[in-house]
């Protein structure tokens, strides 16, 4: 079965699900702040029934600040705002006449934002494990440009916990963490039960190569038929995904990243490859 | 600090692009010929001017001029124009052609005139688990068409989602639009020109997604 690549988009899908940090929190004072251009750009789509369908391009741009801040040894504050997001829809142009079949469209907003609190249940040990709450604010555009159909969010409040634990290996070279989420969502939007895992190591003193992997999961216990968002990324989404990520510290205090996600398999999500890279510092 | 924020906005703006074109490689599908607002029996002495429509290779309607024909013109005569004269009773078929596109239908010369029905039918069927589900009827009410969707219509929420009249149930090349559905559940109205269709003109009823070009899913006419 030949084998599909896939992004999610994930300020569409209703919360930025990052594992940055796993079941460490911040030390008090300290912090990492991230900002992130992410981009997908996709002329196929995965149906309600998993196969891949052949749309009209849709693309998606965000410029994205993230950011973690420890409050106290165990308690850190996350921020992930998309303060910039571009969604386009292609023009359609009939290949044999060269008529407009279709005009295309943009819509340019601030988009959906996440704000989290974490906090260390289990620190200081082999295995650490956090607890997180996650409020994703609506503060993006459902229904934008003329077709009304370009979306930079999803138009509903999620209210996501997440429990996060991690290990250090190989002498703290190395980590690998785990996650399980429950995403409660409003507007009769189904809720979502999520797990991730993430695999990183240290290249050296300057690289980290970071393997992550994310299910989505709908609960099903919305309705396709009263969900206010006219959107196709809006309700039921289920993904499996994995990203691929490489760091570069320049110093103790700056470095640079990039990733590309591809998926296994997914509903209702496109159906191409994201690409994001960022500059980051840590405090 | 400035420097690195400078250029991650740089970055930002590079990376965020102009509205593209896609090039849409159209379905190439067999010309149509189609006999429109039909009679199924003819008074011996009376006259029909039947109508048709002609359809590309495009599944566009498209003003070309009908060839017709009548298998037995002693029965039933055409003129070129679709004039249809009853001369003695029996049975015909009356043609219409454009090229190798063909229809016909039969017509009984005899004692009555009678109009075929004014309403046709069909259900809804979803697809790619799209739900779209439901009957529907067209009705010629005389000065227009009008296209009912019965209380038990239901389709998913979806982006743009338009109703259309076509000859596919996934491709609405050709076909008419009839305006952005009006409510994903109960019953509504579409209101057709004559202009643009007649009763029997189309095939289809489909629910497509226009902008992204999806169709959720369609019902076809049983009769």
């Amino acid at each position: 079965m030949k084998k599909t690549l896939i992004i999610v988009l994930l300020s569409l899908l209703g919360i930025n699900l990052s594992l940055a940090g796993g079941g460490w929190p911040q030390k008090k004072g300290k912090g990492y702040f991230k900002l992130s251009q992410y981009a997908i750009i996709s002329d196929r789509y995965f149906s309600p029934a998993g196969d891949i369908l052949d749309i009209a391009t849709a693309s998606i741009y965000q410029t994205s600040f993230y950011g973690e801040y420890g409050l106290t040894n165990r308690l850190t504050a996350i921020a992930y705002v998309p303060f910039f997001s571009r969604a386009t829809l292609n023009e359609q142009v009939s290949g044999l006449t060269g008529d407009l079949l279709a005009e295309g469209d943009e819509v340019n907003s601030f988009g959906d934002t996440d704000l989290t609190l974490k906090y260390g249940l289990i620190v200081d040990k082999p295995i650490v494990v956090s607890a997180s709450v996650t409020l994703g604010l609506p503060l993006g555009n459902s229904a934008g440009g003329n077709t009304q159909v370009l979306q930079t969010g999803d138009g509903e409040f999620n209210q996501m916990v997440t429990v996060e634990a991690s290990r250090g290996l190989r002498k703290g070279r190395a980590w690998i963490s785990a996650l399980l989420a429950f995403n409660n969502r409003t507007d009769n939007f189904s809720d979502e039960f999520r797990y991730g895992l993430e695999l990183g190591h240290r290249l050296g003193n300057k690289w980290i190569a970071n393997f992550k992997l994310l299910s989505v999961n709908s609960l099903s216990n919305g309705s396709d038929f009263e969900t206010p968002s006219n959107g196709i990324f809006s309700n039921n989404i289920e993904f499996i995904a994995t990203t691929y990520e490489l760091a570069y510290n320049w110093n103790d205090k700056w470095g640079v990243s990039g990733a590309i996600g591809t998926a296994l398999d997914g509903r209702r999500v496109l159906a191409s490859p994201s690409f994001s890279v960022g500059i980051f510092t840590n405090l | 600090m400035k420097k690195t924020l400078a250029l991650a906005l740089v970055i930002g703006i590079a990376l965020s692009s102009c509205i593209g074109t896609d090039i849409v490689e159209e379905l190439v599908v067999p010309a149509e010929v189609s006999i429109t607002g039909s009679i199924d029996s003819l008074m011996v002495g009376d006259s029909f001017t039947f109508t048709a429509d002609y359809f590309d290779t495009l599944g566009r309607r498209a003003d070309q001029m009908i060839d017709w024909s009548s298998s037995d013109p002693t029965i039933i005569s055409i003129t070129p124009a679709g004039l249809a004269n009853a001369l003695s009773p029996g049975n015909a078929y009356i043609r219409a052609r454009v090229g190798t596109a063909l229809d016909s239908i039969r017509v009984n010369a005899g004692d009555v005139t009678s109009v075929v029905e004014n309403q046709r039918s069909g259900m809804f069927q979803g697809l790619r688990n799209y739900v779209v589900q439901g009957d529907f009827t067209l009705t010629d009410t005389g000065d227009n068409l009008e296209l009912t969707f019965a209380s038990n219509f239901r389709a998913s929420n979806g982006p743009g989602l338009f109703i259309y009249l076509s000859n596919s149930g996934t491709s609405v090349n050709g076909g008419i639009e009839l305006g952005q559905i009006m409510s994903n559940a109960g019953m509504q109205t579409y209101l057709i020109s004559k202009d643009d269709a007649q009763l029997n003109t189309y095939s289809h009823v489909v629910v497509y997604c226009r902008p992204f070009g999806v169709s959720f899913g369609f019902g076809e006419f049983t009769d």
